[in-house]
């Protein structure tokens, strides 16, 4: 898969215990990890955490990983369990009145690295409101501009289904963007375009 | 770009930034470490595989006694490593070290060559044997002929506590000094880079600002590309950790430009936050044309 590009000799030498291949490939897989967290988290996931849980198990259990050319699909697979839980966390923190941080609060810390724009925060709150399945191809269809095939191979399900899925989750989309309450200028209506 | 321009724009928002990646490189490394050590330690805690190593080594310390003439003075070469418990190494009959952290024995029985990396060694070496002991770290050389004393190494420096006898530390640039018992004392490092630890280090243990300005200062003094410009760029993150939000800002606006270096891109957001802070949207509009090309503003949608 040519957005991960890592090839399966590296990830064969990392694998069988070659610290350098293991620090490179974790380098080539960070920045995907960390924004499919920041993308697919919602609100109340801290995407760094989330990351740095995805590497760890991956560092630890990569010499599990059999096919080398299965390791973005093997990735993907963890960071999805990972979300998972740290969703169900923030979901528990919810109900029993843990701290959780407010992205959009610049009056936090103005030293931190993320901060959602309004027009963010807004897409995340639809996002987060969407079917689990819909929301990740829209996510990594029509965010992280990856072709259906690759979204196919990525999720492990038919060309096909991603096409109906993502058909579906832009339609959710935009009847969502405007029934939201944010001004207009804001949520500027456009049109998809072919993709 | 298939989709509509609030996507865009919020792919642009989480796309990841360089220092959130390497924060969590060096974390998910030392853990994934960590982990594996821990793992390797529950397999020797099982008891029929620590009955094996037992046998093992018994078998090995015999077979050494009977058919190999150790060499005057031994050898000694050792990885010393304990991450999660203090543990225990007879280096010869006359040495006896005590260590949790990260090193490497070297040198004779006579003269045990210990290089230290990180966590404590305490030290218990016999009187008037003639042992020319030496620990070395980074930032100093300690050395001791019969006497009880431990080197602690953290981000702050190398640490050296003296609990018998007398032991000569020289911190790396420095001067030979004798050091009593009950006395410690802290040899700094040296390098830019490890300045700039100290500096986080003391940051975090909120220790007066204008030591933490003063640690940043020294590193500057030998620091040169991404390290200056990491130097540079915690000054503004350690005024803003105590809520001193202006000087923050003039250390930010000192910083940008080619100072910068690699946090420059980055700098143009900081300082709009900043200045909204200090004097709301007024003041983060004179800020405005820091931002570089393409750089999302923070305060879009907020200051109008």
């Amino acid at each position: 898969m040519a957005f991960l590009a890592c090839n399966s000799d590296l990830v064969e030498d990392a694998r069988l215990g070659d610290t350098r291949a293991r620090e490179r490939l974790m380098d080539l897989c960070l920045p995907t990890v960390l924004g499919w967290c920041a993308r697919l988290g919602g609100p109340k996931v801290d995407a760094e955490d989330a990351a740095h849980d995805v590497c760890v198990v991956v560092l630890t259990k990569l010499d599990s990983l059999r096919d080398g050319e299965a390791f973005v699909s093997w990735l993907y697979g963890i960071t999805r369990r990972i979300l998972a839980k740290h969703r169900r966390r923030g979901w528990v923190q919810r109900w029993t009145g843990a701290a959780l941080p407010d992205i959009a609060d610049l009056d936090a810390d103005p030293t931190r690295s993320h901060d959602l724009s309004e027009l963010s925060v807004a897409v995340q709150g639809i996002l987060e409101r969407m079917p689990g399945k819909q929301r990740e191809v829209l996510v990594l269809c029509d965010v992280e501009e990856r072709t259906d095939e690759d979204v196919a191979a990525l999720l492990g399900i038919p060309v096909g289904t991603v096409k109906s899925r993502l058909r579906t989750a832009r339609g959710r989309f935009r009847k969502a963007v405007r029934g939201h309450r944010v001004e207009p200028q804001l949520i500027g209506l456009t049109t998809w375009g072919q993709g | 770009m298939s989709g509509p321009h609030e996507l865009r724009r919020f792919a642009d928002d989480t796309r990841p930034r360089d220092h959130a990646a390497n924060r969590v490189r060096a974390r998910a490394l030392e853990t994934a470490d960590l982990r594996v050590h821990e793992r390797a330690m529950a397999a020797l805690r099982r008891p029929w595989i620590a009955a094996g190593v037992g046998v093992s080594l018994a078998a090995a310390g015999v077979l050494l006694t009977v058919f190999v003439q150790p060499p005057e003075p031994a050898e000694l070469v050792a990885e010393l490593n304990a991450v999660a418990d203090w543990e225990t190494l007879t280096a010869s009959e006359d040495v006896q070290m005590h260590f949790q952290g990260r090193g490497s024995l070297a040198g004779t029985e006579q003269a045990p060559d210990i290089t230290w990396e990180t966590g404590t060694v305490r030290l218990a070496v016999e009187p008037e044997r003639g042992i020319d002991l030496r620990v070395r770290t980074p930032e100093v050389l300690v050395r001791v002929l019969g006497t009880r004393f431990a080197v602690h190494r953290d981000a702050k420096g190398s640490h050296v506590e003296v609990q018998r006898g007398l032991v000569s530390v020289t911190c790396t640039g420095g001067e030979e000094l004798k050091l009593p018992p009950g006395r410690v004392h802290t040899c700094v490092p040296v390098t830019a880079a490890g300045l700039l630890a100290r500096a986080q280090a003391l940051d975090e243990d909120r220790v007066a600002l204008d030591t933490v300005l003063e640690t940043l200062d020294a590193g500057l003094e030998s620091a040169d590309g991404p390290v200056a410009a990491e130097l540079r760029f915690y000054r503004v993150s350690a005024f803003a950790g105590r809520g001193l939000f202006k000087e923050a800002l003039a250390a930010a606006v000192a910083l940008d430009g080619p100072h910068a270096g690699h946090r420059r891109a980055e700098l143009g957001p900081l300082i709009l936050r900043l200045a909204y802070r200090v004097d709301g949207c007024d003041g983060a509009a004179e800020h405005r044309d820091r931002l570089a090309d393409g750089v999302v503003d923070p305060l879009e949608g907020r200051c109008e």
